[in-house]
């Protein structure tokens, strides 16, 4: 098994900012928009503002769940075979990669690799065996008719979010930050850092150069991918990279999330219905 | 699409005798592949990976007049996920990182393919996005 142990229930989290915005200080408060970043090393979770208006990995996989569940019964009583059964999707683990490897448990003990557990290695095995099953041309039109027809399927469908007009200036807001000087102030120490222990950086990514990307494919934990990626993150805990990124970027996010506050908390309330309606087809379905 | 880039290949391909793909489109993808085409609407060089990768960089394409070539970070404009039983997740990032929108399965029915990837694409946070010539990496999730 590849996988990395975490710790159930809620983990202790180390707010990385509080960002004190007028009229929105935090979570709470007459609807107040919450604009912390939260880094939370020992469950690898980071939550930045936006991320509250989006789906949790869990909501996410129960909503796919129910999404899968709903097309097998469709498939079906439409009288088209299908090799999928009825059952949940295989949960990934949490890998929050968005500023590159950062769990240090993580780095020394598989470098790149990601924690993969033996039910999803099993999932991945089928989906490379060529002589596995197929789509058939019959049973994609008849997924295309259950998505055209089927209303459990038309109310899980998760389409159409993440693509209102608060989202072009959230996204310019974060990219004119990551291009800041502040930004890559904190990115050039991490780089620093590295070079002092023999590490090229790479130029673009929060990751060093020569990591043997073939090998962590194919789930291969070797030495040198090991040192690397412990040098890696030894820095970004040294420079305390993640929070200091992690708080920057929300205080790009806070006034984008503040000015467009009503249709951001629309999508958030219509995911929270799918995702109320997905647990309702799960539990319907036996799972 | 980089012009520049796709023009050089071309040229080298002709040099080194590289034939072009007989055929393009999305009959290139197989069943268990995340499949990747350096042009709008599945056109131009190819690759099918039926495994996650972490770096285009180090990825070649398979046909296509770039064939043998890397795919590099910035040059994919159309995608399809094609995986049997996994969705597929395109980062913009070396070894998953940066953002990234997601693909459902041909066998879903919706949203598991993308012909222009310039006026955004997929499901997420970031999918309203220009995501034309900016795909780093994929990985497969929400297994069954």
């Amino acid at each position: 098994m590849v996988g990395v142990r975490r710790r159930s229930g809620v983990g202790v989290v180390a707010v990385a900012a509080v960002l004190a915005l007028a009229g929105c200080g935090g979570s709470g408060g007459s609807g107040a928009v919450d604009v912390r970043a939260e880094v939370d090393e020992s469950s690898g979770v980071i939550v930045l503002p936006a991320d509250r208006f989006a789906l949790t990995q869990r909501e996410g996989q129960d909503i796919a769940s129910a999404e899968h569940v709903a097309m097998v019964l469709c498939k079906r009583k439409l009288g088209v075979a299908t090799a999928d059964t009825v059952r949940r999707v295989i949960p990934d683990e949490v890998d929050d990669r968005r500023f590159g490897l950062w769990v240090l448990a993580q780095a020394e003990k598989y470098g790149y690799v990601p924690p993969t557990s033996p039910e999803k290695l099993a999932a991945i095995k089928r989906n490379s065996d060529p002589s596995g099953p197929g789509v058939s041309q019959e049973e994609v039109a008849a997924a295309k008719q259950c998505v055209r027809d089927d209303a459990t399927l038309k109310q899980l469908d998760t389409s159409e979010l993440g693509g209102g007009p608060g989202y072009r200036p959230l996204s310019e807001a974060e990219r004119e930050m990551q291009e800041s000087d502040e930004y890559q102030g904190v990115v050039d120490e991490w780089r620093a850092c590295l070079r002092g222990r023999g590490v090229t950086p790479d130029v673009e990514d929060l990751v060093p150069q020569g990591v043997d990307w073939k090998a962590v494919q194919e789930l291969k934990v070797q030495e040198q991918d090991v040192a690397l990626a412990v040098a890696d993150v030894s820095c970004k805990e040294q420079v305390k990279l993640v929070p200091r990124l992690a708080a920057l970027v929300a205080k790009a996010q806070a006034p984008v999330l503040e000015e467009y506050r009503d249709e951001f908390a629309a999508q958030r309330a219509d995911m929270d219905k799918k995702v109320a309606f997905a647990e309702g087809v799960l539990r319907d379905a036996g799972l | 699409m980089r012009r520049l880039v796709a023009v050089v290949g071309v040229a080298v391909a002709l040099v080194a005798g590289v034939a072009p793909a007989a055929s393009a489109g999305t009959s290139q993808c197989s069943d268990g592949d995340a499949c990747v085409w350096q042009n709008f609407t599945y056109s131009g060089s190819f690759r099918g990976m039926v495994n996650d990768a972490y770096d285009y960089n180090n990825i070649q394409w398979e046909a296509g007049l770039l064939a043998t070539f890397y795919i590099t970070r910035d040059s994919v404009s159309s995608v399809r996920s094609q995986g049997r039983n996994c969705y597929v997740r395109f980062t913009d990032g070396v070894g998953h990182s940066g953002k990234a929108i997601d693909f459902r399965r041909v066998a879903d029915g919706r949203d598991y393919q993308d012909p222009n990837l310039s006026n955004g694409g997929g499901l997420g946070t970031w999918r309203a996005e220009n995501w034309d010539n900016r795909i780093a990496s994929h990985w497969f999730f929400n297994c069954v």
